[in-house]
């Protein structure tokens, strides 16, 4: 056994490699771990694993952790570690630990590497089942090898078949619907306590299993009596369990128990050199079996056992440490203090049930076993060994704590880590509370770091003796995943940073970075925000792009926009529901705008679509919405109208989308496209060409989202940076100026054009926005039935205009509320009547602008408002251009 | 459909290359691979009239993949056949046909007298290769479905999101599978999978 | 995380789909329904404890529409049937 160095408390020690924390600071001596949350009571290490209550410490080597369980912390060379009382401190450094997460389907899960789990995962591995198996302990075998019991060596054998996923050190943290679990894995921090940053410190592992066995084992309770929480104060199994390993503080014990586990742990006390004084046993009469079993062995070696008496209270030296226990049984009138370095409880076995009761299994109580078990009516989950109630044999008296005055209650610990006591409960009781879930909130008891893997099962039965319910009457326990405490970064994965989303990049997208151009995250996809020169700030390189794309030629790539082809000689119909507007008789090579509502008349997404033969359509629609229209689409032909010979499918990265924009857009596309006629009256506006452009198949549309004349060239998605290269090469004797979604945005402002998602919220109808002229009179359409609602034909609705701040450099902040002009300054509350929608500096205007919905908005043109302690008039949603010349060239 | 016209074309990861082929894992893009995506009611006239075109039956169940002179590559001086076509069915009407024949000529005759879509996909997805003894274990990082070879087994494909990407997955050989990624999505999804890498190499 | 059976793919994580609401929503027809009726259709649904026929669709799968039965409380499913089907009786 090599020796490991550590710190604890600022304290150098050394242990054994492969001890626990808790066991090595035992083996030096260490009994007094740290003093109580609230009370300040000196506390020490009482249990084995996960459900120590007492013994918590931060973790300061490599990645840093707060409040980890002494017992459940490997020691390796160079730990750091402190006592906690109650509270820890999250690490002040960014952790940089990789973390990572592995996805598994399985047939069956077993949960629990003892023998019972170790035996069901055989028998299925044999079967050539997909078996994962997965223990939290570092070590095979459970209870069991805890005993110092041997594993078969059979069972151990199957855990290598090829069929067969084995893993130590990986906590189930919780269950799900339709045999989901999770897990953390912990790979990294048994075996250096530095940073582990190539390998993955936790991985958590994602599982789908079809059936899932949970071998999850149980945990001892205490018992409840006065002074019950001492350093000395051990659970029964523990004691013996670190003693074992090596722990010689103690030289005498006295056990406690209700049942026969407490004969078994002072026999192997003894048998390790513990002078065991004597076993106080509740029980007075035992079955025959038990006799056998228990006693007359414990007898042999010469054990005292005092029947029929319990702990009564315990004192302490002057540190608070366990020096005696007073022994009591108020029938025989014992009252008995025997000094002694070790006290062992056994006060049941408490089957570790939360992973049975996160998939709504409930516990059921057994008076036989003194406990909760789970007895599985799921076909899909199975509870076996101790969890499945697997002890009946070690004949359990349903007993909790021995009678106490008002006195010796307020210091009989019920959860250790809340101090609460038996006092706090009959208050609890003494108030109304009756439902185990009414007093945990009551008093705290189950909800601290251990969530109440000691208390829960102790304070069910207190509450039962406190009001005379049987335990089955008193509710079950409800425990909620996580199953113990996790980091953020584990359950995170490698989703972090840039890895946290998907980042969507367009295929021009290496320009734009080349160009140095700071990006906007428009959902999913990275687009160009402005095209800066050096100096420029974004104010100034947006006043150069929107002069660029008003006076000269601008250059945007607008490939995010959503694109589904449909096919189909019902295509024209079927478009004439979608939109409001008609379709089914636009000529072939044109190009409409179309706007689209739900069932409720609001419009949700708008978009131009070409129809590109008698029975090809393409359509766009808004960045974000491609995925929602596309499943809208879908949705009507699927379950609506099937009857229709319409198929649609998703190209919106087949093809790449640059738009030329601005006066000199004509002349710049003369030159990417010799012999292309771009004539006014041989280039209608909406019309689509194909041509080559630069040497590349295109289709050519004379679109324009600016007011200006404009051109957008699409071409599949393979040229499109090259493409963009011939546009920026030939273009630059016209200074061809690239711009991102501010001007976009500025731009289509000016000329009142909405944008899906910034004018509307899904509750906007196409009048408010002053779109009547697009809703057809003519046909029916989805959603035209709900324009005739009260609410909806109502004249006063929010309706959008335009607003012109009288400070003319004001630009208001989007989302800006405002009111009527007479509140300008006023303090709030203030009704307000509307709310900016958007807002910007125009270039073209040398002022501000902005678009808003404001209520009865159209009825109110010239109507001041104020924001704060501004103000501004309302005008038409329109500001440049207003009789849309610009738009020929 | 568009002739690759390679002094011109791109791809969404520029034929990037990670791992080796004598190491635990391979992952390659292959660039600029044609694809059509296909609809058509598999118990209608057309289906029949698509099967006669393409001189392959195609398969309506979910998830199967029929081949036609499109065998894997499996040694470097293997050439692929001039007029293979591999079919992914991937919804009850929708297939995605990919492979060196000329599909969307063999296919347009069709549409003249049946109701079908051809749309050419070639730029909307793009292709990474995915090969090697511990090709399971590095997908199981990044993939939420069922890679068991008794659920997926050699020419089985399914769709799905691989770290949040829309994916179509392709189990085309032994160690071997072609992932068409959404051409946006690809920079991401190629940076998530290499990091999975990182225990392996 | 619940599982969904696609009756075309076969059972996937609810990650790859979208919810539909109730099934056996009548469309009525837009020119002939009263205010009341297609208020009905536009805004209110069952909200039922227990067993719940409704729609999914599988977006990042197969794109196909399908109705359920699913159990509100237990998250379990049952029969799934395509649009234009008979609807399968109410799960036990």
């Amino acid at each position: 056994m090599s020796n490991v160095t550590f710190k604890f408390d600022g304290v150098d020690y050394v242990g054994q490699a492969g001890d626990s924390l808790a066991t090595a600071l035992l083996r030096n001596g260490v009994l007094h771990f740290t003093d109580s949350t609230y009370r300040d009571r000196p506390r020490g290490i009482m249990s084995l694993w996960v459900d120590e209550p007492n013994a918590l410490v931060n973790v300061d080597s490599g990645a840093g952790e707060p409040m980890v369980p002494a017992t459940t912390v490997e020691i390796t060379e160079g730990l750091v570690a402190r006592s906690l009382a109650g509270i820890g401190d999250l690490p002040d450094t960014r952790d940089i630990s990789r973390y990572d997460r592995a996805y598994r389907h399985a047939d069956v899960l077993v949960v629990g590497a003892g023998l019972a789990g170790l035996t069901e995962a055989k028998k299925y591995a044999d079967k050539g089942k997909t078996v994962i198996i997965m223990d939290d302990q570092p070590e095979v075998g459970g209870h069991a090898k805890q005993c110092g019991e041997v594993i078969p060596p059979e069972l151990l054998a199957s855990l290598t078949l090829e069929n067969v996923t084995h893993l130590q050190r990986t906590t189930v943290i919780g269950t799900y619907d339709q045999g989901y679990a999770v897990a953390v894995e912990r790979r990294t921090d048994h075996v250096s306590s530095k940073v582990s940053t190539d390998v993955a410190r936790i991985r958590t592992w994602h599982v789908r299993a079809k059936h899932t066995v949970l071998a999850t084992g149980a945990f001892q309770r205490p018992l409840v009596f006065a002074n019950n929480d001492r350093p000395g104060i051990m659970l029964s199994h523990a004691a013996a369990t670190y003693v074992e390993r090596g722990v010689s503080k103690f030289k005498t014990a006295v056990v406690v128990t209700v049942d026969n586990q407490g004969y078994t742990d002072a026999i192997r006390l003894h048998k390790s050199g513990v002078r065991v004084l004597a076993i106080v046993d509740i029980r007075k009469k035992l079955s025959k079996a038990s006799i056998k079993l228990a006693r007359k062995p414990a007898e042999k070696l010469g054990i005292r056992i005092l029947k029929g008496a319990t702990a009564l209270d315990t004192n302490g030296n002057l540190d608070g440490i366990l020096s005696s226990v007073v022994v009591t049984d108020p029938k025989s009138g014992l009252n008995e203090t025997i000094s002694t370095d070790l006290l062992a409880i056994s006060g049941g076995w408490t089957p570790t049930v939360h992973l049975a009761t996160y998939i709504g299994i409930k516990p059921t109580w057994s008076n036989k076993r003194a406990a909760f078990i789970v007895r599985s009516k799921v076909k899909s989950i199975s509870a076996v060994g101790m969890l499945a109630g697997d002890f009946v044999e070690l004949e359990p008296a349903v007993y909790f704590g021995t009678e106490l005055d008002e006195t010796q209650a307020l210091v009989a610990f019920v959860d250790h880590q809340r101090d609460a006591t038996l006092r706090d409960l009959r208050r609890a009781v003494g108030a109304g509370m009756v439902s185990i879930e009414h007093v945990k909130r009551y008093t705290a008891i189950g909800t601290a770091h251990d969530q109440g893997k000691t208390s829960g099962t102790l304070t069910m039965g207190l509450i039962g003796n406190l009001v005379g319910l049987a335990l089955d009457e008193i509710g079950s326990l409800t425990f909620r995943p996580p199953y113990i405490a996790v980091p953020f970064a584990a359950l995170a994965g490698r989703e972090r940073g840039l890895h946290t989303e998907p980042i969507r990049t367009t295929s021009i997208h290496p320009w734009h970075i080349a160009a140095g151009a700071p990006m906007e995250d428009v959902g999913q996809w990275k687009r160009p925000w402005f095209f800066p020169k050096p100096g420029e700030d974004l104010h100034a390189a947006v006043l150069r792009e929107c002069r660029a794309a008003r006076n000269g030629v601008a250059v945007m790539d607008a490939s995010t926009l959503g694109k589904i082809d449909i096919q189909g000689k019902d295509a024209g119909e079927f478009l004439d529901q979608i939109y409001t507007n008609m379709f089914s008789t636009l000529k072939v090579g044109m190009s409409r705008y179309g706007l689209m509502c739900g069932v409720d008349g609001m419009v949700f997404d708008d978009g131009v679509t070409t129809r590109l033969g008698e029975n090809h359509w393409l359509m766009t629609t808004t960045t974000g919405g491609a995925a929602k229209v596309m499943d809208w689409l879908e949705e009507w032909l699927q379950t609506e109208w099937p009857h229709l010979e319409v198929f649609c499918t998703s190209v919106t990265e087949q093809i790449a989308t640059v738009a030329i924009v601005g006066p000199k857009s004509r002349d710049l596309l003369a030159m990417l496209s010799p012999g292309l006629d771009v004539s006014k009256e041989g280039f209608a506006f909406m019309e689509n060409k194909y041509a080559d452009v630069a040497g590349i198949p295109a289709r050519i549309a004379r679109i324009s989202f600016s007011g200006e004349l404009a051109y957008e060239i699409n071409v599949s998605a393979w040229y499109g940076l090259e493409l963009w290269n011939k546009v920026m090469e030939l273009g630059a004797p016209l200074d061809v100026t690239p711009y991102g979604t501010e001007s976009l945005h500025v731009l289509r402002a000016e000329k009142g054009f909405v944008i899906v998602g910034q004018e509307t919220d899904g509750t906007q109808t196409p009048d408010d926005l002053g779109m009547d002229w697009i809703v057809s009179k003519k046909k029916d359409f989805i959603g035209k039935r709900s324009f005739s609602r009260s609410d909806t034909s109502r004249p006063d609705r929010h309706q959008l205009v335009g607003l012109l701040p009288d400070t003319s450099a004001f630009v208001i902040p989007e989302g800006s509320y405002f009111a009527e002009e007479q509140h300008k300054g006023a303090t709030p509350p203030i009704p307000h009547i509307g709310y900016v929608t958007s807002s910007y500096f125009s270039g073209e205007l040398n002022r501000s602008f902005a678009m808003a919905l404001v209520h009865n908005g159209r009825a109110r043109i010239g109507d001041r408002v104020a924001i704060g302690n501004e103000t501004a008039v309302i005008t038409e949603p329109i500001f440049v251009d207003k009789e849309n010349v610009r738009r020929d060239g | 459909m568009v002739k690759v016209n390679s002094t011109k074309a791109t791809s969404s990861l520029g034929g990037a290359v990670h791992g080796g082929l004598d190491k635990n894992i391979y992952l390659a893009e292959v660039p600029n691979t044609p694809g059509i995506d296909l609809r058509v009611d598999p118990t209608s006239p057309a289906f029949t009239a698509v099967n006669q075109a393409l001189g392959l039956f195609l398969n309506p169940q979910v998830g199967s993949v029929v081949r036609k002179n499109a065998d894997c590559i499996v040694s470097q001086d293997q050439q692929p056949s001039a007029d293979g076509i591999s079919a992914l069915c991937l919804g009850p009407d929708w297939w995605l046909l990919t492979g060196t024949a000329d599909i969307a000529s063999l296919l347009r005759p069709v549409q003249d007298t049946h109701h079908i879509s051809i749309v050419d996909v070639s730029a909307q997805r793009t292709k990474i290769e995915i090969y090697g003894p511990k090709v399971k274990e590095i997908l199981g990082h990044v993939w939420e479905q069922d890679l068991r070879d008794s659920t997926f087994p050699i020419d089985a494909c399914t769709q799905g999101l691989m770290a949040k990407s829309p994916v179509i997955l392709w189990h085309c050989c032994e160690n071997c599978y072609l992932i068409f990624v959404r051409s946006s999505f690809a920079q991401h999804l190629w940076d998530v999978i290499a990091d999975a890498t990182v225990e392996y190499l | 995380m619940l599982n969904i059976p696609c009756p075309y793919c076969g059972p996937r994580d609810e990650t790859e789909f979208h919810y539909g609401a109730c099934a056996n929503i009548f469309y009525p027809e837009p020119a002939s329904a009263t205010d009341e009726e297609w208020s009905k259709f536009v805004f209110i649904r069952e909200n039922p404890k227990g067993w719940h026929a409704e729609r999914w669709v599988h977006s990042a799968g197969c794109r196909r529409w399908f109705n359920v039965w699913r159990n509100t409380i237990t998250h379990e499913f049952g029969p799934t049937y395509k649009p234009f089907t008979e609807q399968p009786k109410r799960p036990a």
